[in-house]
């Protein structure tokens, strides 16, 4: 065993390894059909490479897009949160309504509204933190829970009558470039996001949780902290979605972001995120979104109907699941 | 050559025939050879003993021989004719049955058919489960082992020791020739494993073969006939244990004479470091007092359950005490978490390693930083570099032996080297106190003593230890000071002269008073088979404990939950009925009675899905695509028959949820994701095949719609229907081999595959049913509302769906449920639906009364739960 006197020197990294088994290999799987997706939605319209167009489209998924990546996290830390797209509607009404009802200045409820998001996500992380509930079951309480008070609050009625400074944001641009100004606040959010989630502590506990819950409580790490924390985090970023979209709308209904979730949940998945937690990158999670985006684009250019949309959407989700699965499965059944 | 020269004649019991041999076995795991010629033969009526230390491949070899792996050579022969074990199944239907380390049970359900699933015995043309008689078959069964339990407690209350006896008691009903225990007796008491043995010996009797895996020397040589030693893999050699000796079996295992134990030389010990004064925790642990100062090893013995494990749990905060005071350097700890005890230099190596101790999927580096993440960081921000190099530094200093580097995932080290990323990573805190709850379990002798001079090395170092260990050559070895604990209270101290076997076994096992009487020199060569004490006691015998008024109550609302969901049920109408007196009218009943079918029918299949750990989120869409196909089909042919229509719909549910079977189980995907992905799939699928255009009350023929309005008895086909459909869920999920099945998989999965039961095919077909009365409620619907609108029509119907299978009693973990609680659920939900327009309250209060209500299900669900889970560890701790 003399060899082993100095058995961790550093390794070098194996270059034969094969692609199956690349730590990335979801990320990538993911790349490549974003490419395809861009080679198709090219050949069939000549609009689609329209630079200014492409733009401008984001602006219809950024909300999701904003949401997708604290979804990355609390799915990494091994839990869901099916309530933001309820939570969003919820904010959006309610601050709304201080906004235009109460008189409260535009901006100040703005903040109420963050408030009162990150309110939501706490109530979340506090159940199932300190109650030991499954969060599958506290956030689809929830889901409907907090629709379900906009949808007393608001009735089936618009909240309309923004102010000027907050409408339209989708329509401002970075300077003199194409560049929609809600696509630059989600990259510094990107990369924000994926900054904390692989360079920080916060990040490697949350992957530390998602791995193994028990073992990172008996090393220390204050876990019913972080999951309140990141569901608070959810609540947040849901909440600032919801803002952005009424300022897209301009106005705030009970009804806003249906199904949101589920899109949010795809991008997470297709991303290359682990449902069952402890792995996952906000690249990934990133690049499934434009992927989502451009196909989204591409179909609509193409004349198909957004409802047809959803079987390709979904077929993409199943797609980039089931492939991986049956290639680890042909590898283990070589061996 | 199968057994060594001179003992082959010797051998009691030939000239019977062998009843398994095993010849040549190799077996690789990728490019790792683990198992290399392997010979066994094993004999009727003897107990087998398979040794060697950790890596040996003894698992393997358990695995190969209960058909869970394939050997890539090698041949066996079972009584004589050659035989491919290829599967738990075949193994089984040989005579073959495996008892795992950790039993793989079915906490949720009765002893009977943890005994019998899969081949309960049936009655009747219906081949209904016969429930009386698996309850006698069963109880004759654990009778003639000498095992009084009564067959139809929960398995997930009974003691470790007791679900063992009822794998036993499986083994022997499936006629096992062959039994193999896989370190039965790691986690029993002296008096358990004596109960165990006596069990042992009564099959032996009975001339059933079996391999016993164990690292306790004393039992070797107690219960065994012959042993088995392998080495690296390899066969070495089988003995008659009545010819050898541990030493030889020793010298054997590890290939060298056996090293002896390292002794610790004591130091001189510095100030108090931990003090502890009255620590309690009901049910575990009463008035423990006990201080370790700075050098001192103290060795914490006892008998496992003596609550030491408890103790250091509470001590480092994992767990709360209810009184007491724990100081560490003199600093006050109440309330605190393992965080605050770190900070304080408190660190705790714990008892399960690869649960508590390691994250195994994360890499090697990873973990020994884990709690001094902050020290490696800079405003939050990890510097990976020094991280690595602390880790390789760390590793290298306590001759961390990885296959590759810090980068390789812990769960990849062998027990030794998985200890030693622990120790690493607690050493790394620099700790005052360091607990240390079972440091060398499951730990091959040479790890072990590097551990142990470790162990030596940080105490000459000035540090307190404390050290939990149940191995008493170790805590002599090792201990300044023996503390010993039984049955929750301190039970004695010795200093290290004092310390012998014989003082701490009394202390461990004799009440006071008792003490010395019933020592004898065997005890001290047996080291932990306790003395006999004066009651035998089976498990059972003890397992009537006093149950509480509290847990009593806790017992009978979980048992009469759907009597709760009725109570509330009552209430609410009454309440409604008072507002507005039109809620009791008759038509009111039959609104009330058309809204629920369409729902219960759909949970019905839900509730299958759940209760076997998954779910469906495509059942609105699968509900709107065959309501919309089935009217199309209508608009095309208004001739069609009703029949040919309901059947149009059940066929296309079940295909649509056979894709998603096919996903979960072929697929490997989770049953969120492929629900998730084809509830899309399925909606825009409505909409490609109707176009996006409606169909409306014309297209539909009024055969169809007459199935809301009436029958010939005068309640509208559709409640038949729902209640033809709930009856027989009732009777499949309650009395098929099929239901329980279900049952059994949402228990615990891994038992069922180790059971051989057919999961895939069971959870597939649970996803086909389900997928079945979705599309037969989606007809139904098109018949209820006259119209199917691709954008609308069961568009969030999951929602409720999933609502009334939980707030029915279904738990979303797996395990628990039933009809007759999700029928409640629906008529709860129903009801409330329609109060809220009878009281004229908006209808926009149903979806927030949806999510209050599933939140408070679900609470309810877990607090009664997590009552009865203290209650059974308290029972268990009883014994």
């Amino acid at each position: 065993m003399n060899s082993s006197s100095a058995p961790l020197a550093p390794a070098k990294v194996s270059r034969g390894a094969r692609f199956s088994e690349h730590p990335l290999q979801r990320e990538i799987v993911a790349l490549l059909l974003l490419g395809v997706a861009f080679v198709v939605g090219a050949l069939l319209s000549k609009q689609f490479l329209d630079v200014a167009y492409q733009f401008d489209s984001t602006s219809l998924w950024i909300e999701t897009g904003f949401i997708a990546l604290t979804l990355t996290f609390i799915i990494v830390s091994g839990q869901i949160d099916l309530s933001v797209a309820s939570t969003l509607a919820l904010v959006a009404g309610v601050t709304g309504i201080l906004g235009t009802r109460f008189g409260l200045p535009f901006g100040v409820a703005c903040v109420c509204g963050l408030a009162l998001g990150a309110l939501l996500g706490a109530f979340n992380g506090v159940l199932v933190a300190y109650t030991k509930l499954p969060s599958l079951s506290v956030t689809l309480g929830t889901f409907a829970l907090y629709r379900g008070l906009a949808q007393v609050l608001f009735g089936d009625q618009s909240v309309t009558g923004f102010p000027d400074w907050f409408v339209g944001i989708d329509t401002r641009h970075l300077g003199p470039t194409p560049i929609p100004l809600p696509l630059v606040l989600f990259a510094v959010a990107a990369l924000g996001a994926g900054f904390v989630l692989h360079r920080t502590i916060l990040g490697r506990w949350t992957v530390s949780i998602g791995l193994n819950e028990a073992a990172s409580r008996y090393s220390g790490i204050p876990v019913q902290r972080i999951q309140v924390l990141l569901f608070t985090m959810s609540g947040l970023m849901a909440a600032f979605a919801g803002l952005m979209m009424s300022s897209r709308l301009g106005v705030a209904r009970y009804d806003m972001g249906m199904g949101l979730e589920l899109d949010a949940i795809t991008a997470v998945v297709l991303g290359g995120t682990s449902i069952f937690g402890g792995r996952g990158t906000i690249f990934g999670t990133v690049i499934a979104m434009f992927l989502i985006g451009v196909l989204r684009t591409g179909m609509g250019l193409a004349n198909i109907k957004v409802e047809n949309q959803l079987v390709v959407i979904g077929g993409l989700l199943l797609f980039s699941v089931v492939v991986p699965n049956l290639m680890a499965r042909g590898r283990s059944s070589r061996i | 050559m199968l057994v060594t020269e001179n003992s082959s004649s010797d051998l009691r019991r030939d000239p019977a025939p062998a009843l398994l041999t095993a010849r040549g076995l190799c077996k690789s795991f990728g490019a790792t050879p683990v198992l290399a010629g392997i010979e066994l033969e094993l004999f009727p009526g003897e107990v087998h003993v398979l040794m060697g230390e950790n890596g040996a491949g003894k698992s393997t070899l358990l695995k190969i021989l209960s058909g869970i792996h394939a050997p890539d050579s090698g041949e066996i022969e079972v009584n004589g004719k050659p035989i491919v074990l290829s599967s738990p199944l075949v193994a089984q239907g040989a005579g073959i049955a495996l008892l795992p380390q950790e039993p793989s049970i079915f906490p949720d359900l009765s002893v009977a058919e943890n005994i019998f699933m899969g081949r309960q015995p049936l009655e009747g043309p219906t081949r209904a489960v016969a429930w009386r008689t698996m309850q006698t078959e069963a109880r004759q069964l654990l009778d003639s082992l000498g095992v009084s339990l009564d067959p139809r407690e929960k398995m997930g209350a009974l003691s470790l020791a007791a679900q063992g006896m009822v794998e036993m008691a499986r083994a022997l009903s499936l006629n096992a020739q062959i039994l193999i225990l896989d370190e039965p007796t790691a986690a029993l008491s002296p008096e358990e494993t004596r109960d165990l043995f006596r069990v042992v010996s009564e099959l032996r009797e009975r001339g059933v073969a079996i391999v016993f895996v164990s690292h306790r020397m004393n039992e070797v040589f107690e219960i065994g006939d012959r042993i088995t030693v392998l080495r690296d893999g390899r066969f070495i050699s089988t003995m008659l244990a009545e010819q050898t000796t541990s030493d030889e079996v020793i010298r054997l295992m590890v290939g060298r004479e056996a090293s002896a134990l390292y002794q610790h030389e004591s130091g001189t010990p510095g100030e108090v470091v931990l003090q502890v004064r009255d620590l309690s925790r009901a049910g575990f642990f009463h008035d423990v007092s006990l201080q370790v100062r700075a050098g001192e090893i103290v060795g914490l013995a006892g008998l496992v359950g003596a609550g030491r494990t408890e103790v250091c749990e509470a001590i480092f905060g994992v767990t709360r005490a209810d009184g007491g005071e724990i100081r560490v350097n003199g600093d006050t700890l109440s309330n605190h978490s393992p965080q605050d005890s770190v900070k304080r230099g408190l660190a705790y190596v714990p008892e399960d390693r690869n649960h508590h101790g390691l994250i195994q999927a994360a890499p090697i580096s990873h973990n020994i930083t884990l709690p001094v993440l902050r020290e490696m960081a800079k405003l939050g921000v990890i510097d990976r570099k020094r991280e690595r190099e602390t880790a390789t530094e760390m590793g290298d200093k306590l001759k961390l032996r990885a296959a590759r580097d810090v980068d390789q995932a812990a769960g990849e080290l062998s027990g030794g080297n998985a200890q030693k990323v622990v120790l690493a990573k607690w050493l790394l805190t620099q700790p005052r106190v360091l607990i240390l709850d079972e440091p060398t379990r499951g730990i091959d002798i040479g790890a072990k003593v590097e551990v142990h001079r470790l162990i030596g090395e940080l105490a000459h170092n000035d540090m307190g230890i404390l050290m939990v260990s149940s191995d008493l050559p170790e805590v002599l070895a090792m201990s300044d000071r023996v503390l010993v604990m039984r049955e929750g209270k301190l039970a004695g101290e010795f200093t290290r002269e004092e310390a012998s076997p014989e003082k701490i076994m009394a202390a461990a096992t004799l009440h006071a008073g008792e003490q010395g009487s019933v020592i004898s020199p065997e005890v001290s060569q047996s080291v932990y088979a306790a003395p006999a004490p004066k009651k035998a006691k089976t498990p059972a015998a003890s397992a009537a404990p006093q149950i509480s008024t509290s847990a009593r109550l806790l017992e009978t609302m979980a048992r009469f939950r759907e009597t709760g969901i009725l109570a509330v049920l009552l209430v609410l109408i009454a309440v409604v009925a008072l507002r507005s007196p039109q809620f009791l009218t008759v038509s009111n009943g039959r609104s009330i009675m058309l809204d629920i079918p369409l729902l219960l029918v759909s949970a019905m299949g839900m509730t299958t899905l759940i209760l076997s750990r998954n779910i469906d989120l495509s059942i609105g869409s699968t509900y709107g695509l065959c309501a919309i196909v089935v009217g199309m089909a209508f608009k095309a042919n208004p001739a069609m028959p009703i029949g040919a229509a309901l059947l149009m719909g059940v066929v296309l549910g079940a295909l649509l949820g056979s894709v998603n079977g096919a996903l979960v189980t072929w697929g490997r995907v989770p049953a969120i994701i492929a629900t998730l992905g084809t509830m899309s799939v399925y909606r825009g699928l409505i909409f490609i095949v109707s176009g996006g255009r409606a169909i409306e009350a014309s297209d539909l023929p009024p055969g169809l719609i007459a199935l809301s309005q009436g029958s010939p008895i005068g309640i509208p086909w559709i409640v038949i229907f729902a209640l033809i459909v709930a009856v027989a869920m009732h009777f499949l999920l309650r009395s098929t081999r099929y239901g329980r099945a279900l049952f059994a998989i949402g228990s615990n999965p891994s038992a069922a595959r180790v059971r051989g039961l057919p999961i895939d095919r069971t959870i597939f077909g649970a996803f086909a049913l389900t997928g079945a009365l979705a599309g037969l409620a989606g007809v139904m619907a098109a018949s209820r509302y006259g119209f199917v609108y691709p954008a609308t029509t069961g568009s969030g119907f999951e929602l409720g769906v999933i609502a009334a299978t939980i707030i029915g009693g279904t738990n979303i973990l797996g395990g628990t449920g039933s009809a007759f609680g999700t029928v409640l659920g629906c008529v709860l939900l129903g009801t409330i639906q329609n109060a809220l327009v009878v009281s004229r309250l908006s209808a926009f209060w149903q979806l927030a009364i949806y999510g209050a209500i599933i939140l408070f299900a679900v609470a309810f669900d877990a607090i009664i739960r997590r009552g009865l889970d203290r209650i059974a560890l308290q029972r268990k701790r009883a014994r």
